[in-house]
Order: C-alpha cells, then structure tokens, then sequence
C-alpha cells in the first residue's frame, strides 16, 4: 500500500485508493499492450481466420470464394481413414518419442550433474543437436542412411548385413524419425531437468543418507518429487512440439514411404497444397488444437493436485 | 625384508596417486564414481554427436573422398577447400550477416516486449490477465501450416513484406509467448516486500522494473534470450514465406546454394551447414552457465 | 533511490526502449533494402541472382523475376548474362531477380501472387496449370502475336502453354523422357534395344543374372517425387494422348483401368515387388538423386531420362569424371521407350514456360522480361551454357545442341511427346504416390490398384 494520508478524510482516501486502483490497472494494461498488439495483429488473428476456416469449403487456388458448410467438414474427418492413420502416427510418435527423451534426458542429467572436470565442456556440447537447425538434422541422418556411400551402409556393408535407403523402408522409416526426435531434444530435458536437480540441497541427500536410504531410494522420494514441476513443463511442452511437428517428417520422408510416416501436419499441408481443400484442412488443425488443450488442461491440474 | 620394504614403497605410491586424484575430484567424488559418471556421459556424447562429428570431418574432405566407400580419411586427405569455397560465397556472407541482424533484434525486442509483459502480468490485476497469457501459449498449439496464407496477407497489408523487419516481427511474435511465461514465473518469485519497499522510497513501478526485477532475474533472462535467438536463427518457414529475394533471406537458406535441380554438392552442404551450427554453440558455450542457473532457481514456476 | 524519478523514470525507460526498436528498425530497414543489396551488386560470380534496378528512370522499383532454371556453379553464367543483357535492352533496366525451388517458387506464388509480386515467373508446366485455375496468369495471346520471334516456336511447345485458346506462358525449353541404356552392355549380350514392355523385361532379367555390378533398371519411388510423377505419365501417355479431355465445362477420365494397371504392372510390379525383380527392391523409395547419377556411375543399364543428362560428365555426385564422359559419349543410346500391349509410342513432354503475374503493377515490364528470357538469342546461349536443356529446342531458330549421334534419337521422341492438360494435378498426384507405393511395395496387385485408382481419378472428374 502506498503511503497515505490515514488523518484526511474518509472521501479523500476513498478516492486515493481508487485513483490508485486505476493508475495501476491502467499501467498494467498499457505494460502488456505492445506484446498484446504484436501478438494479436500478427498471430492470433490470423489463428483465429485459420480456426474459422474450419467450417467453410475454400480452395486454394481460389481462396476467396468460401462456401459456408457447416460441420461437414468435422463429418468428413471422421470418416477419413488416412485422418485416422495419420492421428494414430500422430499420437504414437509424441508418446514414444516424449517418454523416451524424458528418460534419455533424466539419465544425461544425472550424469551431467556430477562435479567432474571438464562437466562445463560436456554440457555446451551435449546441446549442439538441440541449437542445430532442423534442415541440417535432417540433411545429416539422410546422408548417413543414403544407399551407396552412406556411413551406415558401409558399416552394415562390411558386416556382411543388408544395406539399404533406410528411409525408404516402411518399417524403418518410422523408428527413424522417433530416433531424430530424440536424438535432436534429448538435451534440452538433460539441461533443464539437471538444473533442477542442483537446485535441491545437498543437506536433503545427507539427511536421508543418515537415516540409510540407498541412493535408488534417494531418487525416488527426494529427486524426482523436487524436479516434478520442471519435468511436467518439459513433457507439456515437447508433447506440443511433437505433436504438432511438421518439418521433420516432411524433409525427411515426405510422410511416405506407403503413408508410414504421416502425420497430422504432413496430412494438412498435403490437403492444403497438392488437394488445394484449405477448409477440410483447416478442420483438421482446429481438430490438433483442441486435442493439445485438452492434454494440456488435463495434464497440467493432474500435476497440481499431486 | 625387501618384499616389506617394495611393499610398502608400492603401496605409499599407490596411495598417493589415488590421493591426487581425489583431491582433484570434489568433495564426495571418488574416482570410482567419476569413472562411471564419465562412462554415461562419453556414451550420451557418442550417441548424439556422432553424426554431428562425422558430419564435421567429412566438411574437411574432398569430394572424391565423400563418395568413395570409406569411412575415416587419411590425414593428407584434409582439406579447407571447402570452407574457402562456401566462405566466399558473397550470398552466403550476406546470409549470414542477416541471420545474424534478424537473431539479434529478434531477442532484444523479445526480451523488452516480454520483460515488459511479464511485469504486468506479474504484479498487476486486472481483468482478462489470465486469458491473455493463456491465449499467447495458445497460439503455440496451432499446427503452424494453417497460419501461412492468413499471416502472409496480414504481413502483407503492413508492408512487411520482404523486408528483415517483418521477419524480425514475426521471429518476436514466436517467441514472445513462452518468454514471457518464463520471465513472469522468474518476477512471481522475487517477494513483493521489496516492491513495498521500493515504493516507500518513491520508486515507480518502472524504476521497480528497471532496478530491482530485472538485476535479479538476468539468469531468466538469459535464459529467455538463448531460447529466442535461437529460435530465430534456426527458422526457415516464416523467412521463407516473408522473402521474395535474395536480399532478406537468412542462413537456413544458405543451405539452397548449393543445391540446384540437378544435383547436390554435399561437400559444400554440409560445410555451410557447420557453419550455421557453430555460432549458436559458441553462444551456449559463452552463457551455459547463465541458462543453467537460469533453468535451476525455479525459473520454471509459471502461472 | 529516493528522488522522485517518477515522471524522469517513466521518460528514461521509455527512451531506451524507443531508441533500441528505432535502432533495429533503421538497422534492418537499411539493411533489408538497398544497403544488402548494393553489398551484392559488387559481387559477379554464378551465385549472386539478385541485382538492384538502376533506378535512373521512375520510382518504381525494377520487375521482380523469380526463377531457379540458372545453373549454380562454378562455370560462366553465359546464360545469365545473355538474359540480363537482352532484358536491359528490352526494359531499359535490369530486372531483379529472385532464385527460389521450384516447390518454393509453387507455394509462394500460390499463396502471394495476388499482392503483385513477383511481376514475371519461370516454372514447369504442371505449374501453369495452376496458376492457370487459381486465375494468376496474364493472358499474353495478344502480346505474343506482336513478338518478332514468335512464330518461330514448335508447335507442341505453343500448345502446351495453351489454355482454351489463350496463350498463358512463352516457352522456353522443352524436353521429352526416353529410355537411356548401355550400348556396350547390349551389345556384350547381343540384344537390340526392347521396343515392347515385354521385351524390355526380358532383356532386364537377362542383365540383372549375368552382371553383378550393373542393375538392369532403375526408376523414382519416392512419395511426393516429381520425377516420379513424371515417369508414370510418360507411360500413361502411350495408352492415351490425355489423361483427361475436355467435356463441355468439366473433364473426363480419357484411359481405362486396364491401362492403367498395366502401367503399375510394367514399370513398378515387375521392376520391384515381382518375383526376379528388374530393379533392386533395395532402392524403393528413392529419387532422382539415385536414378542419375546411379546411371552416371555405371549402376544401371537402363533409365528414363531426358536430355540433361548429356553434359553431366563433371559434378558432385559423380564419381569418377573420365569414365562418365566415356559412358555418355560412346556407351549411351537413346531410344523411345518401351511400349505396353495395345499402346504406340508416347512420352512426357516437358515444356517449361516463363509466365507474367496477371496481379502485377508493371505486366508490360514483365512481359518484356520474360519475351527476354524467351527469345532465340537467350535460347542459344542457354544451349551453350547448359547444353542439356536445348537438346531439342522449342524454337526452330536454335540449333540442337545435339553433337553425338547416339543421342540424336532425343528429336524423334521428342515429337511423340505430351504435354500435361490443364487440370491441377495436385489431386491426382497424391492419389498416385499411394497407389503406385502400393503397387512398387508389393501390397497390392497392380491390375487392382489400377482399377481402384481409375475409380478415384473417375470421381475427380466433377473437381478438376
């Protein structure tokens, strides 16, 4: 509370306070106004334009002309078995690749942790796959699976074991993807869950040491409690990233070979620019964003009730 | 007996190196310990940087070597041909001047935009607080395909077309959201007495802002500032969109000049590729330990 | 801390902050605009594609051209330069010039053209098309009537920019695939080159069992590959002369499913999913990047291809320069290719146009930009430069670049070859990355998928 002055009047205070009450609101407001008007101009109307979309006809070629359909579009999506195989990549994909980096990342972070020479060198470059653009990444796994003088294939040449386009093989083009996920955040959780780890301290490991808690024990019930909410914005946010992903398929496998590797946001862009169908696939990302808020509603209040 | 004496001779030096050893580890490291916690890094760090690493050498081989079957080259096999090649590229210096521009502005603007932001939603109330911040990360939820042609006419009837500003803006819309999430979990943990007593001595809430909050949550900022400038230099869809010539593209891009219809000069592929990596590692390197101090004292502790 | 710095404060922030985007702005404004771009002009070299107008004349800046044909290497840009030089006549200026893929250059001008830039675009025919439907491009029927080199051109080209009568894009280049195979290793074998499917299969299997390091067949299966789109039509267009014909207001599917799936039956069931596969299964789902330069490199004994393969003797994914040269120039031949039952000779006719924004401010300026790029002159020197593209030349006033008379067959299949009607292939494509992956994978047979897809290409008709 600002200093007033509590000898004048009741009226006087009264309209002091509410003076206040507006200058600091109208500050609040005008603080947060240019992020406001630079998010609002820039990306949520045109998210909002992208959403409408959802519920018209529009084609590519000639966007202006939309015709309004209602919830077709919705009806059509549920009966798509490629919606439906494509959602099921989707899904399957962020599930194995986000359970998988968060494991990966927790036992980077346990060893990164650790106070040995050199720990300062080994975390700059355990984050080169993370800063490395996605291209790069992409341009780097298929160089190396390339048939003919790929360094995968050589090793497999040699070994006397089969060589190929790796990802062109429908089995394998999948688990490769999940493996550039992985291999690309893995670091970004090894980082984020090790700083959380040193922030808890050391009198806490010693206390349970004293009372003979082996170090598995140590984990369960004084680590992983304490990086609980960091590891819950790290999962949140990589499900997001996944989930929504884009580039990494399409660079990589175009969302073949024989639909393998489709996903919802391959699916999209294929519907937006080779089927020229804006609204089908408008309906389709409406359909993304609401399974993201859901998750993220439903995820986030688990944490909070724990 | 001379077997004592070896003994103990061989023992004392035993001892001492292990000693040595020891006092070099910290406190409760043994070497034992050390050994293993080196295991599991050198296997974390063959895993993800192997490619990486071959990715690096093969930059310093020719071409005939690349597509030969052979894994490791001779050393007299080296090269810096094509760093020279891809260096004096006047398109890729150009790139890279822009990346550079672009991933700089980007983060400042984010960070003022963003402190801004988070300062109100920090400390102030009123109402729609919570619905703005739920709509910034919201925009993060959307497939970003679907957003093109609607932000393209947007950007458009700003003027912002082709011109390193718009991409500067649009860098900054991307990352305004999780900044300011982040910076306000950072402001939410600094205790409000010292707001009280700031103001008692006069102090507006911008004096707060500049002298108080920001001092005391630079590793949040930091960290918020490696997250958007990074972001804005590895992104290539909205540069593409917003470009229509040379002039305003960005290093992502670089990787197109060495590619035409017909073939792909991987030599010098994965050289300007290399070379779009390293300033971004150098730049964690220099402020690793703000971002992880950063990522540590709670930063993390949002709505 | 306890002066009243309220209203200095509120001041002194607020000038940082204004000072820090007024720097950015002036920095990336500067930057962004001439500045850049003057940093460029200095530089000559193959790479710098983006040159600022000479803006003597008006204020309005110079034509925006978008293109990606010019070679990116090391060697003279002969081409460019003859383009620039042609086009400053023409316009008094040089136009600027944008270099993006081609599928960039598609999305782009799909999604942009209607805010006026680029003013002039070069691109593949499947693209007019598009443009052509989403209303994008200029109508130059009249223009071109009043060019001086216009009746010089081929009459397929002028066909195949042809839209109900209108003229949309002037050619510039035009190519036909054919089949591209070993002369040596037939002749060791004692064969001639197969003119039926049949043959042709036999002939492959022959190869594949008495070589080990030469694979008889290679061709694009990559999900999403133009080329591959484009092989399968060089195939379609030897079962029918279009795959859809005009039918009133709308089209109509012009092949039936047998055809089709004999299409998937000779050139991806036999090749990879059938038993003593022509092709190596291995390589299912590659593209270009295999097919050409695998030919290059002696893996394969036979290809699809068109003339650009010709001067492709140096470059980064060929291995060995000496022997290529030696392949292409003594143990290359060029033959039509391969026909199916019931079908005639026929192939892909490629025929790449530069065409004008019909959104522009500045149509006249493009139009003189692209008759630049069109005109013999600019052909001639494209031939030189890049000898591949004017093999067989779309203007009778340009010399064939043909040297060797194994590849002179290139001008017969060239006369046989089809240009794509003016659909928008995008809904026909995707349907055929799947069904041919189906088919080349093995989990379909080929004369089912071709009925399938001749039922999916049939309810396309109504949207087309």
């Amino acid at each position: 509370m600002a200093t007033s002055t509590d000898t004048g009047p009741t009226a006087t205070r009264y309209i002091a306070e509410f003076k206040e009450f507006l200058e600091e609101t109208w500050l609040g407001y005008a603080l947060i106004l240019p992020a406001a008007i630079l998010m609002s101009v820039i990306i949520i109307y045109p998210t909002l334009r992208g959403i409408q979309l959802a519920f018209f006809e529009a084609s590519l070629l000639n966007p202006e002309q939309q015709t309004f359909v209602g919830l077709q579009n919705i009806a059509q999506m549920i009966a798509d078995t490629t919606f439906r195989e494509a959602l099921w990549h989707t899904v399957l994909l962020t599930s194995v690749a986000v359970s998988l980096q968060y494991l990966l990342g927790l036992g980077l972070a346990l060893a990164l942790k650790e106070k040995v020479p050199g720990a300062g060198l080994f975390r700059s470059l355990s984050m080169i796959t993370w800063v490395l653009p996605i291209i790069v990444m992409v341009i780097v796994f298929r160089f190396m699976t390339q048939s003919g003088f790929g360094p995968v294939n050589i090793v497999l040449g040699s070994l006397g074991m089969e060589t190929a386009a790796w990802f062109g093989r429908p089995g394998v083009a999948f688990p490769l993807i999940v493996l550039m996920h992985v291999w690309r955040n893995t670091p970004f959780y090894a980082i984020a869950l090790m700083a959380a780890m040193r922030s808890i301290p050391e009198t806490q490991y010693e206390a349970a040491r004293l009372d003979g808690a082996g170090p598995l024990q140590q984990f369960r019930y004084i680590t992983l409690p304490q990086i609980s909410y960091v590891s819950m914005i790290m999962i949140v946010l990589h499900v997001i990233f996944t989930f929504n992903n884009f580039d990494i398929v399409y660079l990589s496998t175009g969302g073949g070979p024989l639909g393998n590797t489709e996903v919802l946001a391959t699916y999209i862009y294929k519907q937006a620019f080779q089927q020229y169908a804006m609204g089908y696939a408008a309906s389709i990302g409406v359909a993304m964003l609401l399974i993201m808020m859901v998750f993220t509603v439903v995820y986030a209040s688990l944490e909070a009730r724990e | 007996m001379a077997t004592e004496t070896n003994t103990r001779t061989a023992e004392s030096t035993d001892r001492s190196f292990a000693d040595r050893i020891d006092a070099w580890l910290a406190e409760d490291m043994s070497p034992k310990r050390a050994l293993a916690v080196y295991a599991v890094i050198g296997v974390y760090i063959a895993f993800l940087l192997l490619p990486v690493a071959y990715m690096m050498m093969a930059t310093f081989t020719s071409p005939d070597f690349l597509y030969s079957p052979r894994l490791v080259p001779a050393l007299g096999e080296l090269t810096l041909d094509n760093y020279v090649a891809v260096l004096s590229t006047g398109l890729f210096q150009q790139y890279f001047v822009n990346s550079a521009i672009v991933a700089t502005s980007t983060t400042l603007l984010t960070l003022v935009v963003g402190t801004l932001a988070a300062y109100s939603l920090s400390r102030f109330e009123y109402f729609g607080r919570s619905g703005l911040l739920f709509s910034f990360l919201g925009t993060q939820m959307l497939p970003r395909v679907l957003v093109l042609i609607p932000f393209f006419l947007v950007m458009f009837t700003l003027g912002l077309i082709d011109s390193l500003l718009g991409i500067i803006i649009a860098h900054s819309v991307l990352g305004i959201p999780l900044g300011t999430w982040l910076l306000k979990g950072y402001f939410d943990d600094i205790p409000r007495s010292l707001d009280e007593a700031a103001k008692m001595d006069g102090c507006s809430h911008l004096d707060i802002l500049w002298r108080i909050i920001v001092p005391m949550s630079l590793p949040g900022i930091t960290v918020a500032g490696f997250y958007t400038f990074i972001l804005s230099w590895n992104d290539f869809l909205f540069v593409s969109i917003l470009s229509q010539t040379a002039a305003t593209r960005t290093l992502p891009f670089g990787l197109q000049l060495f590619q035409s219809q017909n073939t792909i000069a991987w030599e010098l592929l994965l050289t300007a590729a290399t070379l779009t990596m390293i300033p971004v590692v150098l730049l964690f390197a220099v402020f690793q330990q703000w971002v992880v101090e950063g990522l540590a004292t709670g930063g993390m502790k949002g709505s | 801390m306890s002066d009243n710095s309220s209203t200095s404060g509120l001041g002194r922030r607020s000038l940082v902050k204004a000072l820090g985007i007024g720097a950015t702005a002036g920095l990336a404004g500067c930057a962004g605009g001439n500045g850049a771009a003057d940093q460029m002009g200095g530089n000559g070299g193959s790479d710098s594609d983006t040159e600022t107008s000479g803006n003597g004349g008006g204020d309005e800046p110079a034509p925006l051209f978008w293109n990606y044909a010019f070679p990116n290497d090391d060697t003279p840009p002969i081409w460019r330069d003859e383009f620039l030089a042609n086009a400053e006549e023409r316009l008094g200026r040089r136009p600027r010039m944008g270099r993006f893929t081609y599928e960039d250059l598609r999305q782009k001008f799909l999604t942009g053209a209607r805010t006026g830039d680029p003013d002039a675009i070069e691109g593949v025919l499947s693209h007019l098309t598009e443009y052509v439907k989403a209303g994008h491009l200029e109508n130059l029927t009249d223009f071109a009537e009043r060019l001086e080199f216009f009746d010089g051109y081929v009459e397929s080209a002028v066909d195949a920019v042809t839209y109900r009568g209108d003229l949309y894009g002037l050619p510039y280049s035009g190519n036909a695939r054919a089949l591209i195979f070993r002369t040596d290793v037939l002749d060791e074998l004692g064969q001639d080159p197969p003119e039926t499917a049949a043959e042709f299969h036999e002939i492959g299997r022959l190869i594949n069992s008495e070589y080990d390091d030469v694979q008889a067949y290679h061709n694009c299966t990559k999900d999403g590959s133009v080329r591959a789109f484009q092989e399968w039509m060089s195939h379609v267009y030897q079962h029918t002369d279009q795959l859809y014909v005009p039918d009133g207001e709308s089209w109509s599917l012009n092949i039936d499913a047998d055809q089709l799936g004999q299409v998937f039956d000779n050139w991806y069931y036999q090749v990879y999913a059938a038993e003593d596969p022509i092709g190596n299964p291995d390589q299912l789902g590659t593209g270009w990047q295999v097919n050409d330069p695998g030919y290059l490199n002696g893996e394969f004994a036979f290809i699809e291809c068109g003339p650009w393969l010709r001067g492709w003797t140096a470059g980064d994914n060929v291995n060995d320069s000496e022997a290529t040269k030696q392949l292409l120039d003594n143990d290359t031949g060029v033959a039509h290719l391969p026909v199916g039952e019931g079908g005639s000779r026929g192939s892909f006719l490629e025929v790449k146009p530069v065409m004008v924004n019909s959104h522009s401010d500045q149509k006249a300026n493009a139009k003189r930009t692209i008759a630049a790029f069109a005109e013999p002159d600019t052909i001639r020197a494209m031939g030189e430069d890049t000898p591949g593209f004017a093999m067989t030349p779309v203007h009778e006033d340009v010399e064939s670049t043909i040297t060797n008379e194994n590849w002179q067959p290139f001008t017969e299949v060239f006369e046989t070859g089809r240009a794509l009607a003016k659909i928008g292939w995008g809904q026909v494509r995707e349907p055929f990355y799947g069904y041919m992956q189906e088919v080349a994978y093995g989990e379909t047979d080929p004369y089912e998928a071709g009925q399938q897809f001749h039922d999916e290409l049939t309810s396309l008709e109504s949207e087309l």
